[in-house]
């Protein structure tokens, strides 16, 4: 059984050199199939695949070795192939699809940025900028009543939540001038969201100091999980 | 704030479950010709994704609100006189106890799955009741690697925690 990483042009470097020397899953080479303009690499794997982080890293490590050298198209974890020809069949079938996302996310890479809310801190800026808020904060707070203390939770999680929502939105227009393209996801809190990005490498420099200055600005009551450069997972399906 | 920070780069995302987010969520899939094959995801996922419960979120709110300094708050904001009131001791520690007692209830409930069959009043407004428990105890026994079903109860487990909360908040 194959596993499949990503799809290159065949004028990759890594399908030039066939996928050599990199190791992947299981600890087994990478190798290319090539069909026409198209090459996938891919590598040989034992039975079902488990997410272990030693094999998880191994599939980033071979996207981001490929990502360096040219544009990829990286494939979800555990995909699989029967064999080299059900590859080339998938290249052969998919190719319209292929080229049209490596010219869609070719030349930029990913960054993704997570906005991870101080929740004491974002209470804090709620309560101090809504004096009807910090009444009802004052009436309630010493509540020992079960059904109070729903009530102020209840009022402050929306206040706080609607402070996200408008956190989230001036981040986000603020890195839309950098950003090529731009995937928005909910996250589980305290995290209030996940932003892909899609960017070109010559304004990574730029976005650096967007994401400085969002701190300067945000960083009281937002920490920043900022990640990257990575293929361009968010933006293939 | 005249030196900007600079916020670190991280090749990759930080945590496991964010890096797994975008290798199994994110990336192409599958046509006739490939299919995922992969055991163990749904705990994986499913520890990645368990949405807070809404009343544990609001009790924890309303806890925030106690460690607020309401004096400093206030004081360039100007409302003095509201402020004596809370910020004797005594009378918030207690209500700090009692909120946190409130607190382990409230958890023991989500956490106790077995025991509360009872109040499964909620049942009938979701398409199952017995099923609607699975992702809890999956997550209690995360560490096993039994699980091999697919991963599309992940989305279900979202959406089967909520009557529970509307159960809860109703007592």
């Amino acid at each position: 059984m194959l596993c499949v990483y990503g799809v290159v042009r065949s004028s990759h470097p890594a399908a030039d050199s066939g996928g050599a020397g990199v190791t992947g899953v299981q600890g087994r080479p990478v190798f290319v199939v090539v069909s026409d303009d198209l090459a996938a690499l891919v590598g040989e794997v034992e039975g079902e695949l488990l997410a272990r982080r030693r094999d998880v890293d191994a599939h980033l490590t071979v996207l981001e070795r490929a990502l360096s050298t040219g544009d990829v198209l990286p494939f979800r974890f555990g995909a699989v192939a029967a064999d080299a020809v059900a590859v080339r069949a998938m290249l052969e079938k998919s190719a319209p699809r292929f080229r049209e996302l490596l010219a869609r996310v070719g030349g930029r890479v990913q960054m993704t940025l997570k906005l991870v809310r101080d929740d004491d801190a974002a209470v804090r800026a709620v309560v101090v900028s809504d004096a009807r808020l910090r009444q009802v904060v004052t009436t309630h707070q010493r509540s020992t009543v079960f059904a109070d203390k729903l009530a102020l939770g209840e009022r402050v999680a929306a206040a706080v939540e609607q402070l996200s929502r408008r956190d989230v939105d001036e981040v986000t227009r603020r890195l839309s001038a950098v950003a090529s393209a731009m995937e928005i996801s909910t996250a589980t809190p305290p995290a209030i969201a996940s932003i892909a990005l899609l960017v070109e490498p010559d304004r990574l420099g730029e976005l650096d100091r967007l994401v400085a200055s969002l701190h300067d600005e945000l960083g009281h009551r937002l920490s920043f999980d900022y990640a990257g450069p990575m293929p361009a997972y968010s933006f293939v399906s | 704030m005249t030196m900007q920070s600079y916020v670190g780069r991280a090749p990759r995302p930080s945590s496991l479950a964010d890096v797994l987010e975008l290798i199994l969520d994110k990336g192409l899939v599958i046509d006739a010709y490939v299919r995922v094959s992969l055991v163990g995801i749904e705990l994986l996922t499913i520890d990645a994704r368990v949405v807070v419960a809404s009343v544990d979120t609001y009790l924890r709110f309303a806890e925030a609100t106690n460690r607020l300094d309401l004096q400093a708050a206030s004081n360039s904001e100007g409302l003095p006189q509201l402020i004596g009131d809370i910020t004797e001791g005594g009378a918030s520690q207690k209500t700090k106890g009692a909120l946190s007692g409130a607190a382990e209830q409230v958890s023991s409930w989500f956490g106790g799955d077995d025991d509360d069959e009872q109040n499964g009043q909620g049942g009938d407004r979701e398409n199952g009741d017995g099923r609607r428990r699975r992702p809890a105890r999956a997550s209690a026994s995360r560490s096993s690697r039994s699980g091999n079903s697919s991963r599309s109860g992940n989305g279900d487990a979202r959406r089967r925690r909520r009557p529970r909360d509307d159960d809860d908040e109703d007592s």
